[in-house]
């Protein structure tokens, strides 16, 4: 089970949930099934740009340049960095704050950026929803690979504020994306006795080891 | 969970097993930790745990990666894909023994009923023919049997080889052995069958990773805070069933 686990990591969810931030315009908020509408929505846009990639209608870089451009217009990137930065948001520094929110941003960017070929065929249909309060959704779905490969259930957590829905978390097989990042995160910021510099670092490490390659 | 609490029981008073004991009881202690991280985590071991997962990474990219990719680029496709599910018939007596302790009867019956067709028409497994005719594949462990009759997962373990896991967990493990087929037959459980048929699951299941292992070493921001998140969450999930979601963290 594990290992079907891991190979289902990190796609097709883990880079759709990121796309999602990316591609997904603001919606407004209404109920579940608004909910329901937007992942699917968004996810044949998705599909749609990975379909055109993959008919040679726009090249890679231009693929990228798109989901990069959209990511800080698009993604609740303050929501996110403050849910990984978990309790050590609190008190931090400001600028401390923004030079991680800054870096993890390139992070996530940089890591989705590479695996947007491989998921070019997915299909995605969204299956039902569970509504935990208002304005906060779990939207069941299934992506659908092909060539034989088993179907694999994804969960999109949708949040609404200020009357915009949009995806901060996705759930691949029990596991959720940004909390497992939260946990990384904390870890690092944690063993550096609550230095969020520390993460930042590692960050920065990381982007710079992976444009090396 | 104190440093006392990783401490080994005693040794018997000869000189090979006091020396034996001090060596184990000495890695434990160097492998264990009091770092509130570690230890909020429930993950004791964490310093022993970093090192046996450097130790796999280094296996994998000296030998089993590249045996597993030279399975992969010799072996046919269709051919793997026997391979694979002869294996994954042969597990089903121990999921069939699950189940049963879990109280799911119905499910149990259809691993049964898998087993006995993949066995018969499905030439010993390799055809799943089960599948085609629609019957539900289910999959569970002596793991996962503790954790439904309420024992908790203890202490993050990683194994050698073998990956992450838990004390629970590891326990199941090795229960599992004896309802697995290969235990049953004194030729292949004495011989060097079951070091074949271990080999070639090692093999099957590695090959299928590939591009896991590929992207946890961009992706992860502490490949092993990762993989032991990404262990606990899929295991907690598959203890818990039909997900209502009432358990998820705020985002504010």
């Amino acid at each position: 089970m594990l290992n079907r686990l891991l190979a289902a990591l990190p796609a097709p969810a883990l880079f759709l949930s990121l796309v999602f931030f990316a591609l997904s315009p603001a919606a407004e908020a209404s109920d579940a099934r608004a909910a329901e509408a937007f992942v699917e929505r968004e996810a044949q846009r998705v599909i749609d740009a990975l379909q055109a990639w993959r008919e040679g209608e726009v090249d890679m870089d231009t693929l990228r340049r798109d989901f990069r451009d959209r990511v800080d217009d698009l993604a609740d990137v303050e929501r996110i960095t403050g849910f990984v930065l978990g309790r050590y948001r609190r008190g931090a520094d400001p600028q401390a704050l923004e030079e991680f929110s800054e870096v993890f941003r390139e992070f996530a960017i940089q890591v989705y950026e590479r695996e947007l070929g491989h998921y070019a065929g997915q299909t995605l249909s969204v299956t039902g929803s569970v509504t935990r309060n208002s304005g906060d959704y779990v939207v069941r779905s299934v992506v659908r690979g092909g060539n034989g490969e088993p179907d694999v259930p994804v969960n999109w957590r949708v949040l609404v504020r200020d009357n915009e829905m949009k995806v901060v978390d996705a759930e691949v097989m029990g596991v959720w994306l940004a909390q497992t990042q939260r946990e990384q995160i904390t870890g690092i910021i944690g063993n550096a006795r609550g230095d969020i510099s520390a993460a930042t670092r590692v960050l920065r490490e990381r982007i710079e080891r992976n444009n090396s390659r | 969970m104190t440093r006392a609490a990783c401490l080994p029981r005693p040794a018997r008073s000869t000189p090979a097993r006091l020396g034996l004991a001090g060596l184990v009881t000495g890695l434990v202690l160097t492998g264990c930790t009091t770092n509130p991280q570690s230890l909020e985590a429930n993950d004791p071991f964490e310093p022993l745990n970093r090192a046996t997962l450097s130790f796999n990474l280094a296996a994998d990219r000296a030998v089993i990666g590249p045996a597993a990719r030279a399975y992969r680029d010799g072996v046919p496709r269709t051919g793997r894909k026997g391979i694979s599910n002869f294996l994954t018939n042969l597990n089903q007596p121990v999921v069939f023994a699950n189940l049963i302790l879990q109280g799911r009867p119905g499910e149990a019956f259809q691993t049964a009923g898998r087993f006995a067709l993949n066995t018969v028409v499905g030439i010993g497994g390799v055809f799943d023919v089960a599948s085609e005719a629609e019957i539900p594949r289910h999959d569970t462990d002596f793991g996962l049997t503790l954790g439904h009759w309420g024992v908790e997962s203890g202490p993050y373990l990683v194994l050698p080889f073998l990956g992450p896991s838990n004390f629970r967990d590891a326990t199941g493990r090795f229960v599992d052995r004896y309802p697995h087929p290969t235990y049953w037959v004194d030729d292949l459980r004495d011989g060097s069958g079951i070091w074949i048929v271990r080999a070639k699951t090692v093999l099957d299941v590695r090959v299928e990773l590939e591009e896991t292992f590929r992207s946890l070493d961009q992706s992860a921001v502490d490949p092993y805070i990762q993989l032991r998140s990404v262990y606990r969450q899929n295991r907690a999930s598959l203890l818990s069933g039909e997900r209502i979601y009432d358990d998820l963290p705020d985002f504010d």
